[in-house]
């Protein structure tokens, strides 16, 4: 039992080695913005971006790319506040409203997806275009406002159990359910799932559901810094979308050491520090993409079992072996 | 078979939505603001390129701005449909483009579709004359709005041109002086400034601006830029992120806050002795002044088209204001308290700047009238007036 | 039991190949009728025609790297840093400069996202966001600290005219389908599309296919650039703002294939280019809102992949 519980301890401690080792340079680096509670701000901002990330990572993990997930939260908040401004305007209706919308705006996608059967990448630029636009034309235009009272929604307490129940969600739909099963065998190997009879397309439309879903609540709690949404076209809604791809790759990265939901908000931690340093450090704000950029890649790195970096692993390791003889 | 069937009258389907649409958006209001059906439109469009009618009921007049549904993009589209009502005029709107190849695009598409005269909100300041010999060729006239021109080049071959309307902007860089300021008169000494990347000329401007005064004044100030696509939320946590790295930061400058993003720092700063200037306007602006952090905010550009689509006209009509090119400057709208955010709000959710009549006689005014008129608009101009 | 086809003529793959080109002929006859011929007087064809260029040169450039199953989402940025990399080179060195170094910043964008991909197995599209992202900081920080911006010389404005443009243009679709269709990389890279391991197994040296597709890539993406930078004069931090979404959408409205292989056609590239053009320029011409453009071009976009991809031997579409 004991070892059982060294064991996952190291395998936590490895897994946010990488936003530890940020914290620490930022900490020599930067003490005056690194102090106090400055890393409780930053786990806090870390959240939404990640809840945005739990869903999208239902559909990265079966090897889809959804670039309209961001599209899917602006067209949700648009619509779904719309109506719910229109049936009374109560903060919980309008919540409620914006979690329908998206994941009926999700399910939408995912039946698209299916029945053109192309792939993902070309499906979802579609449906974000086409989105985009009727966000831009609904309600005549403009976006929507919502009333103050919809503040409740931006308070600590709120956002950290919205948070909470997310990953709750999240985890238990990965790890717990006969969905995430069939998930992670369509996953690793699709032929296999299929000959097992494992409905493939039910499980890609149910992904595309849960990004519509978590779309929802990203899109709930969003609404309330701001109190109005705009809309976004011209493809504007696709950095939102590399953003949650990015916490998903970090996750992908340590997934042999932590649950995959747990390493996406470890990706979003990483993702926040990454743009607190740059900030803290003095660099250049136009540099806060290709920094994300080049994290990317490192964790692609990593996580890829591609020839070449299989090789190298292979290099790295007999120096172990011969090192433990 | 039968999928194929099915694709088949999918592939007809949207193209009959095509066609709808396209016969539909003859009929949009905001487009056709004279109220043709698409048949006249098409006709209109079908009217030699360059020709002016005599009925001004026929001139149409392409307007490429960057948005229509961002603040000021909104507030401009609403000012503009009102005067273009007011003129009889028909307007269409290029948007979406952010840079000079796709703007040059856009113009082409606008001659196409026989405008009569062009303007146009420049992104590139040094593709301005590149868009006018576009017109040129195509015996169009050409007003540049929301901007000047800073490149010699561009700006000498512009105000050579026989098509060249002339252009009106704003003081943006005295814009930014003025906020500064104010927030020095609040006892401001550190200032921090929510910027956004390169890219548009406008806020590019503002931000120039800003930063050569506090340059200029040997002031300490810490920059976080945010892209363009940024969301409020990801402002807001940069502005955040900004305040904790820096914690001597006492003033903040917002340049462009449009997408939401002066709403969520309003409410993020609240309860701090943070003071806060901004070039744009939350949804609700009394009770942004009454939360206590925000001190100035930047507004009122809206007039700015009105004037460029009436300099425009006079010169399509044969009745230019003047014989060269004109140069404007425009004036912003400060509002510095709960109670000019009452009366702005009150008077400038519509249009109500100028009455159908007042468009109508500015057009007859000479240059000096009209550059008078333009250095009258503030917020107490428009008050006195619906007062 | 035999098989009975009753038209021979009309196979799948001919309906697939040759339906763009009647989408074209339609998308035109369409907008010609809506407006009482506007869109077919000489000039605005002349103009649907001059702004192809830069799509097309593009668009030849990328169907390599579509030919081997790869897809490039990095063109906004190498467009972007090329463009004022050379203008900042013309500047500081003398005119001439601005020529080389367009096309060595496309070339290097272009082998570093195929360097990525093939030697760091990273997948292509994440690549290719690395080198736009990294590419659009650099070229915004360089014009960000600028007052003065980034022009063309004047001795150079005589190189955009339209005649200059469509040689240069109709050049490219004929050396790259020379290339593509032809010559043995272009046999190569869509062998290495439809089955890497059998093209590996088959004796073709992947990896040097792989990163020569992408060398004629960046070749064509530098080309791409100096026209859009002849055309607009001058370039800011947003130079190529979107264009990797508008190659994208036009070539797959042309019928391009997505995932690579031997079914890959240079003329999918010229038609979904036109496609588009005609249809956004036909709209603007009947004066519909930007918003309803957008809504019509998603829609089209999705309807068009629907019925041109290729679906035969594809068991699952990711």
């Amino acid at each position: 039992m004991t070892k059982r519980i060294s064991y996952q301890i190291k395998n936590y401690m490895i897994a946010i080695a990488i936003p530890l080792v940020l914290y620490v340079i930022l900490l020599i680096a930067a003490p005056k913005a690194m102090g106090g509670t400055q890393i409780f701000d930053i786990l806090r901002q870390a959240m939404l971006p990640s809840i945005l990330a739990w869903g999208v990572a239902f559909a990265c993990k079966l090897g889809l790319w959804h670039f309209a997930a961001g599209a899917n939260v602006i067209s949700g908040i648009i619509i779904g506040a719309g109506i719910g401004n229109r049936l009374g305007g109560s903060p919980v209706v309008i919540a409620i409203s914006i979690i329908v919308t998206s994941t009926l705006i999700g399910l939408a996608c995912g039946m698209i997806y299916i029945w053109i059967k192309v792939p993902s990448i070309i499906a979802t630029v579609g449906c974000m275009l086409v989105l985009e636009s009727i966000s831009a034309l609904a309600w005549g235009g403009g976006g929507i406002t919502v009333s103050k009272d919809y503040a409740i929604f931006n308070s600590v307490v709120v956002v950290v159990i919205c948070t909470l129940i997310s990953f709750v969600i999240a985890y238990f739909l990965y790890a717990r359910t006969k969905y995430g099963f069939n998930l992670k065998a369509v996953s690793s190997n699709i032929n296999v799932a299929e000959q097992q009879g494992i409905d493939v397309r039910k499980v890609k439309v149910i992904s595309f559901v849960l990004v519509g879903f978590f779309s929802g609540i990203y899109g709930t709690l969003t609404l309330a810094r701001s109190f109005k949404q705009v809309p976004v076209t011209n493809m504007g809604s696709m950095d939102m979308v590399f953003n949650a791809i990015m916490c998903f790759f970090v996750a992908a990265a340590i997934e042999k050491r932590v649950n995959l939901m747990v390493g996406v908000y470890i990706g979003s931690l990483t993702v926040q520090l990454i743009k607190f340093g740059i900030v803290a450090l003095g660099i250049s704000g136009q540099f806060n993409n290709a920094a994300v950029a080049i994290a990317l890649l490192i964790f692609c790195m990593i996580s890829s079992e591609s020839e070449p970096i299989m090789k190298l692993r292979a290099k790295l390791r007999p120096k172990k072996d011969i090192a433990a003889e | 078979m039968k999928k194929k069937w099915m694709k088949l009258v999918a592939l007809s389907m949207s193209l009959m939505m095509v066609l709808l649409t396209a016969c539909g958006s003859g009929q949009n209001a905001g487009e056709s603001t004279a109220g043709n059906t698409s048949a006249e439109s098409s006709e209109a469009a079908g009217a030699e390129t360059g020709s002016e009618d005599t009925a001004d009921a026929n001139l149409t007049v392409g307007v490429i701005i960057w948005s229509t549904d961002d603040g000021l993009g909104a507030d401009s589209k609403k000012a503009l449909d009102a005067v273009a009502d007011d003129l009889g005029i028909n307007l269409i709107y290029r948007t979406g483009s952010y840079d000079a190849e796709n703007q040059t695009t856009d113009l082409e598409n606008l001659i196409a579709a026989g405008a009569d005269g062009i303007m146009c909100c420049v992104i590139v300041d040094t593709s301005t004359d590149e868009l006018l010999k576009v017109c040129e060729e195509a015996d169009v006239d050409y007003q540049v709005f929301f901007r000047n021109i800073i490149d010699e080049e561009a700006y000498n071959y512009c105000m050579s041109s026989d098509h060249f309307a002339g252009y009106i902007c704003e003081d943006e860089g005295s814009a930014g002086v003025d906020m500064v300021d104010e927030l020095i008169a609040q006892g401001c000494t550190t200032f921090g400034l929510i910027n956004r990347e390169a890219g548009n000329g406008v806020i590019d401007r503002r931000q120039q601006g800003t930063m050569e005064y506090l340059d200029e004044k040997g002031l300490t100030y810490y920059v976080s830029t945010n892209t363009s696509t940024a969301t409020a939320t990801e402002m807001v946590d940069a502005t955040d992120q900004l305040l904790a790295a820096y914690p001597d930061i006492d003033g903040l400058i917002l340049s462009s806050g449009s997408n939401g993003a002066i709403d969520a720092i309003v409410t993020d700063l609240e309860g701090t002795d943070i003071k806060l200037t901004s070039f744009d306007t939350p949804a609700d602006i009394e009770g942004s002044f009454n939360a206590g952090n925000l001190c100035m905010l930047t507004t009122g550009a809206q007039i700015d088209p009105v004037y460029a689509l009436i300099n425009l006209y006079c010169k399509m009509t044969d009745n230019p204001k003047s014989e060269t090119p004109t140069e404007y400057g425009s004036n912003y709208i400060y509002m510095k308290s709960a109670e000019d955010a009452k009366t702005y709000e009150q008077y400038f959710g519509e249009f109500n700047s100028y009455t159908a009549d007042e468009i109508k006689s500015m057009v007859d005014m000479d240059l000096a009238s009209f550059e008078k008129e333009m250095a009258n608009y503030s917020l107490e101009m428009v008050v006195d007036k619906m007062e | 039991m035999k098989e009975t086809t009753k038209h021979k003529f009309i196979t799948k793959d001919r309906i697939r190949a040759y339906l763009p080109v009647f989408a074209l002929l339609f998308v035109v006859a369409l907008f010609a009728i809506l407006t009482h011929g506007t869109t077919m007087k000489i000039n605005n064809l002349k103009q649907i025609m001059l702004q192809s260029c830069t799509y097309i040169v593009a668009g030849l450039g990328i169907i390599f790297t579509m030919s081997l199953g790869n897809m490039d989402m990095s063109l906004d940025g190498i467009v972007c840093l090329s463009a004022c990399l050379s203008l900042l080179a013309t500047e500081v060195t003398g005119s001439w400069m601005m020529f080389p170094v367009i096309f060595l910043i496309a070339i290097a964008c272009e082998m570093a996202i195929g360097g990525i991909n093939i030697l760091l197995g990273i997948n292509s599209v994440i690549a290719s966001f690395a080198v736009s992202f990294f590419g659009k900081g650099v070229a915004g920080f360089i014009i960000g600290n600028r007052t003065k911006a980034l022009s063309l010389p004047g001795e150079f404005s005589f190189l955009y005219n339209r005649t200059g443009f469509y040689i240069i243009t109709i050049m490219a679709i004929f050396v790259l389908t020379v290339i593509f269709h032809y010559t043995k990389l272009g046999k190569r890279a869509m062998a290495i599309g439809s089955n890497p391991s059998a093209a590996k197994a088959a004796g073709i040296n992947v990896t040097k296919y792989k990163l020569l597709s992408y060398l004629v890539a960046g070749i064509m993406m530098g080309l791409a650039t100096l026209l859009i930078v002849l055309r607009s004069g001058s370039t800011s931090a947003t130079t190529g703002s979107g264009f990797h979404v508008s190659v994208l959408l036009m070539m797959v409205i042309g019928g391009a294939a997505l995932t690579g292989g031997t079914k890959e056609k240079i003329y999918s590239v010229v038609v979904g280019v036109l496609i588009y053009l005609c249809l956004e320029n036909g709209l603007t011409v009947l004066g519909t809102s930007p918003e309803v453009i957008g809504l019509i071009e998603g829609i089209i976009f999705l309807a068009s992949v629907t019925l041109t991809f290729d679906r035969d031997g594809v068991p699952y579409i990711l």
